[in-house]
């Protein structure tokens, strides 16, 4: 098997994996082990081939040889370079282990709730693999298209309360209203390059650069708008904390972690591939996006502080994660050319950060699936005390909040250290990127803040009512072990940044404007390492030195800590009902967030109401067709007492015709007429 | 061959009025089916249009005849396709387990008009020139009146009143244009328009187009089309979502394919017109509680934009064409589609008020998955086929250059993004959350009428890769 059969055979596995979960009349356990073996399949197939395309370059396919589309100015091509394969990697990992946790979270579904899932779900990866590998932008729309459908079946899988059919109506309404922007966009660079290729699109928008720039730019936007729409990017984000909070926790894992991902792709391929780097188009783009970005970051990470709703929190903080991405996208794209070390080393960090971010994101949703599927609430207030009955999901949750947070040495740490140098030294070129860095910084701790409140509202301390309703047991086995998988990813990820780093590189390095971004200036340890003047990051030794420090620690305890007892917490010398003296997550950061109260609320719900007076416009029959049909009705009913049956009458009437038609034949035979 | 496709849907017709009951199903539904094969079977191959019968002519200047070309194929199958879908489905409509019209009385009377249309509509399609044209066109609302006033109660007959008022207040200015083109160059031949003098050529377009947008209920003359709704509802979904309202785009694309009258600015003009007419239609979603009458609007905006295509195919622009003629074969299905899956739902539950529906997946997952297929579909998505038709229009729009194309484009596209917007809310309404008292009656309709909706879905989906070679090749011949 080539190289060059691997995408289709991928997007066949997965296809007919989906059908056959669809329509095979198999017990709900068997099909889920059939969705999820498919998704297996193909994710190991994922690997060979993104692995394949890293090593030995950039694989083109032609899917539509033998179809007569000849006359057609469209082809469905692929082309798949470094770039793609990174996401094809993260395609790989993320949703094979979506999907090996609901094999154990969907266990006791009816049969039909579970081909609900798996089908559509199958039909996402697909339609996301394809979106990564697309070179033409008919088969882009075409993927882009049935991964948003796919998404909307699956946030609606728990049908039956209709806030979820809201919230995914605002999410697909959103999703196309953003999305026209980019058929408009294509379609004329189409019209103006010849056909829907990418290659030719990115020759028909140069070109239309150097002729009328507004123009231009203005196709630049309406593509901008689609992508930024998809990633959650403000003003774009009101619809994700109400769809990734109405879909199902594997849902929510594989739309937070990889779909809006396909935004960032869709910016990446717009700004760093097309736009033309080093010209007043990409500063101006890049401080933008900068700006949006930081305004994503500080409201996403506020919001999630705010939340008592446990897939809300993670919803929120998705925003604000992908607020770094996209700063740092800004940043690289308004650096290129001017600093190109600088830009290398930004788009080094957002890329990584789409990495960690889809490693730790989809860790943390799961993790919250698992304790609704213990506790069957996602209420913060109700929850606590679980560390007691579920020890791994709670380490996991640790593992992810500590990781999303940036700490060494974790994943998270990593991206973000290049995030903040990034910004910090380019405040030198671009001074506004120094205080977007600084900002960085403080919401990170933000970030931080939320993540230990989730996890301590929903492990530690007090034994909340819906903890100690929960179903007993051990924790299921596939979702501790998808858990894990995700887990060790982010650790692993954390301890050797020089792989990502380098891939990251070579992504880069297949831009067209490759040089202005200094990928073939920087090597690996430059971008970690020396290249600002610092000995640079190296994870291991930051290890060695938490080991140290934990071993102190552990030291110091059994030397000095007394034996502990459990016993009921008491309160200026009453023993008070456990309940009354309990720190909720309710209670925590109030006074923080009473100085943020206004970012607090949603700044605009789109609403779809007719006027009134609308209605009175379009009632024709009113003000057009009903007079003039009364009009004509009175005419008639003139002419008719003209024609009351008496003799008189109709000898007047043929007097008066005889008369014209002499009149008519004299005048024309006279030449009057 | 074409005689005969023009004749079976006659005799069909004539045989179900004289049979009651299951013998008329039968009857109406064996000649759909004979009547299907053999406009497939009549399709032009090898890019020569067939020829029926060949001109006869009883009086200098009048010729009657049968000519299949690509256009005409293409409203054939149009036509006779949806129509054995709508006759199956009727078969099991009329019955007394309908809740909405217990009374299966009349289905003689019903076949008989239904399958007379179809002949009138083939006969459309099959006329060589105006004149015969014009003699189906009028056999058209002759039906049309029938079928809308069928349940004989007040609100229908005058329903079916203003439908015939309107539309032949609109032939009028038809039988204008054959006048002056008859007194100008003695014949009704397509090609005889070319010859007319330029200000006549004007006057002779002017009036075919009124003519067209009466009968394609395009603004000022379409509040006949949402009042049509009392008509049963398989009647609703042929006449007046997949074929009668199409004769008035095909007498455009008629105009622009077989002559070449329709260019400079009666060209602007259609595009113009069916701009406005789009957001008229567009503009009467948001009051319709009614489903039919939302569906109704929804028919309306669709035809403007094949007239979109269509305008901007006579201002030279190839893609915009056959973007117009496939939204007339991809609406077709997905419009009837939608009718019968809201006729399923009243047929089940007795009512059609948006009000009065909520959650009837619960109860008739069928139906709902089909209107919801529907509103998806209707709405360009891909990969539906009206995403193609759309897509081409778009291109089409922008090729034609200048700030119209990019002002037809966005216009398009902000009309698309609110009728989607407000499907998926009306599919929200009334498919998801607590089942409404009038939805717990609810139930998947019979067999036949599922089978009918579930192939209707398939080729929702399917239907424009079959289609597209037949557009491409009138297209082709335009160009």
């Amino acid at each position: 098997m080539t190289a060059a059969m691997l995408p289709g055979w991928i997007v066949g596995v997965l296809v007919v994996g989906a059908l056959l979960v669809a329509l095979a009349p198999l017990k709900s356990r068997s099909l889920s082990w059939l969705g999820a073996g498919a998704g297996l399949l193909a994710g190991l197939l994922l690997v060979m081939f993104g692995v394949h395309v890293l090593n030995a370059g950039p694989v083109e396919v032609l899917w539509s040889s033998g179809l007569p589309l000849d006359d057609l100015p469209f082809s469905f091509a692929l082309r798949v370079d470094s770039l793609s394969a990174i996401f094809l990697l993260l395609l790989a990992v993320v949703p094979s282990m979506a999907l090996l946790f609901a094999v154990d979270y969907l266990d006791g579904q009816p049969v039909e709730a579970v081909r609900r899932f798996f089908a559509p779900f199958l039909i996402l990866v697909a339609g996301m693999v394809t979106v990564v590998m697309a070179a033409d932008w008919v088969l882009f729309l075409f993927a882009w298209e049935i991964m948003s459908l796919a998404s909307y079946l699956l946030v609606m899988w728990n049908w039956r309360q209709v806030e979820n059919a809201r919230a995914a109506w605002i999410y697909l309404i959103t999703t196309h209203i953003a999305g026209s922007g980019i058929m408009l966009a294509a379609c004329w660079l189409s019209v103006a390059g010849g056909s829907f290729g990418f290659a030719q699109s990115a020759a028909a928008l140069a070109s239309t650069f150097s002729t009328s720039p507004i123009l231009a730019n203005v196709i630049v936007g309406c593509f901008a708008v689609g992508f930024m729409a998809k990633a959650a990017t403000f003003p774009f984000h009101f619809w994700l904390p109400e769809a990734h909070g109405a879909a199902p926790a594997p849902v929510s894992a594989i739309l937070s972690g990889m779909m809006v991902k396909m935004g960032i792709y869709g910016m990446v391929r717009l700004f760093v591939f097309m736009l033309p780097a080093n010209s007043t188009w990409s500063m101006g783009w890049g401080v933008l996006l900068a700006t949006l970005g930081t305004i994503s970051m500080v409201l996403g990470n506020i919001r999630s502080l705010g939340e008592q709703h446990a897939k809300r929190v993670v919803a929120q903080s998705s925003i604000g994660q992908l607020g770094y991405i996209v700063l740092s996208l800004g940043m690289a794209v308004a650096l290129s050319g001017r600093a190109p070390l600088l830009a290398a080393v930004a788009f080094v960090g957002a890329l990584y950060h789409v990495i960690n971010h889809a490693m730790f994101k989809p860790l943390l949703f799961l993790t919250v699936g698992s304790v609704e599927h213990r506790t069957g609430t996602y209420d913060l207030r109700r929850l606590g005390g679980l560390v007691d009955t579920m020890p791994a999901v709670a380490f996991m949750t640790l593992l992810g909040a500590l990781a999303i947070a940036g700490t060494p040495p974790l994943n998270g740490f990593a991206s973000k250290w290049l995030i903040y140098r990034s910004a910090v030294f380019g405040g030198l070129e671009i001074p506004v990127f120094a205080v977007f860095g600084v900002i960085a910084i403080f919401i990170s701790t933000v970030s931080l803040a939320a993540y230990l409140k989730y996890f301590g509202a929903s492990f530690l301390g007090y034994r909340g009512e819906a903890s100690r309703n929960a179903k007993e047991g051990p924790e299921p086995l596939w979702m501790l072990t998808a858990e894990a998988v995700l887990g060790a990813a982010c650790v692993f990820l954390g301890l050797s940044p020089a792989p990502v780093v380098a891939s990251s590189l070579a992504a880069l390095a297949g831009a067209p404007n490759a040089a202005a971004y200094g990928a073939t200036l920087v090597s690996t340890g430059d971008v970690m390492g020396g290249l600002l003047g610092s000995s640079g990051y190296m994870p291991v030794a930051v290890l060695l030195a938490l080991a140290v420090c934990a071993l102190l620690t552990y030291g110091v305890w059994q030397l000095g800590v007394q034996t502990t007892r459990a016993t009921t917490p008491w309160f200026g010398g009453e023993l008070l009902p456990e309940g009354e003296v309990r720190i909720g997550s309710e209670h925590l950061y109030r006074s923080f967030l009473a100085r943020y109260k206004a970012l607090l609320d949603p700044l605009w719900n789109p609403r779809l109401a007719a006027p009134a007076w609308l209605a009175k416009v379009l009632d024709i029959d009113r003000w057009l067709i009903g007079p003039v049909y009364q009009g004509y009705d009175g005419l008639s009913r003139l002419v008719v007492r003209r024609h009351q049956g008496r003799a008189k009458g109709y000898v007047a009437w043929q007097l008066l015709a005889v008369v014209l038609v002499v009149v008519l034949l004299v005048g024309t035979e006279g030449g009057l007429f | 061959m074409l005689l005969l496709l023009l004749l079976v849907p006659l005799a069909g017709g004539l045989l179900a009025a004289m049979f009651k009951g299951r013998n008329a199903d039968v009857a109406a539904t064996l000649a759909m089916a004979l009547a299907t094969v053999l406009a497939v079977a009549a399709i032009p191959r090898g890019g020569q249009p067939v020829e029926g019968i060949g001109p006869w002519s009883p009086l200098p200047g009048l010729e009657f005849g049968l000519r299949l070309d690509g256009l005409g194929s293409l409203l054939a199958l149009v036509v006779t396709v949806v129509g054995f879908f709508i006759t199956a489905y009727s078969t099991e409509y009329f019955s007394s387990r309908n809740r909405e019209h217990p009374s299966p009385e009349g289905k003689g009377r019903y076949y008989f008009f239904l399958l007379v249309f179809v002949t009138a509509m083939l006969g459309i399609a099959m006329s060589p020139n105006f004149f015969q044209l014009f003699l189906f066109w009028e056999l058209t609302t002759v039906c049309s009146w029938a079928l809308i006033s069928f349940y004989g109660n007040r609100e229908a007959l005058r329903s079916g009143l203003k439908a015939l008022a309107m539309t032949q207040f609109a032939s009028l200015f038809m039988i204008g244009a054959l006048l002056i083109l008859y007194v100008q160059t003695g014949s009704f031949s397509f090609e005889g328009a070319n010859l007319l003098p330029a200000g006549r050529k004007a006057a002779f377009v002017i009036f075919m187009l009124i003519a067209a947008w009466g009968k394609a209920a395009q603004a000022p003359l379409f509040s006949w089309l949402p009042s049509a709704m009392v008509a049963p509802t398989p009647a609703s979904a042929f006449l007046h979502a997949a074929a009668m309202v199409k004769a008035g785009i095909f007498l455009a694309a008629r105009c622009l394919v077989s002559t070449q009258v329709l260019e400079g600015w009666p060209a602007l003009l259609v595009t113009v017109a069916a701009l406005i007419t789009m957001y008229v239609g567009l503009g009467g979603y948001f009051f319709a509680d009614d489903l039919k009458r939302l569906l109704a609007f929804s028919t309306i905006a669709n035809l403007a934009l094949m007239l979109v295509g269509i305008g901007l195919g006579a201002a030279g622009s190839t893609a915009a064409l056959e973007g117009g003629l496939l939204h007339l074969w991809s609406h077709a299905f997905t419009k009837t589609l939608l009718f019968l899956s809201v006729g399923a739902i009243s047929w089940a539950t007795g009512v059609r008020q948006m009000s009065k529906l909520t959650g009837l997946w619960r109860s008739m997952p069928l139906s709902a998955a089909a209107f919801l297929t529907g509103a998806l579909a209707i709405s360009g998505l891909p990969p539906f086929g009206v995403f193609w038709s759309k897509l081409l229009i778009l291109r089409g729009a922008l090729a034609a250059g200048g700030a119209w194309g990019w002002v037809t484009v966005v216009l398009v596209l902000v009309e698309s993004a609110l009728s989607l917007a407000w499907f998926l809310y009306v599919a929200r309404v009334i498919l998801f959350g607590q089942p409404s008292e009038a939805a717990t009656h609810g139930r998947d309709p019979a067999p036949v009428m599922q089978g009918v909706l579930g192939s209707l879905m398939f080729l929702a989906l399917a239907a424009p890769y079959v289609g597209m070679p037949i557009i491409q090749w009138i297209a082709k011949g335009v160009a």
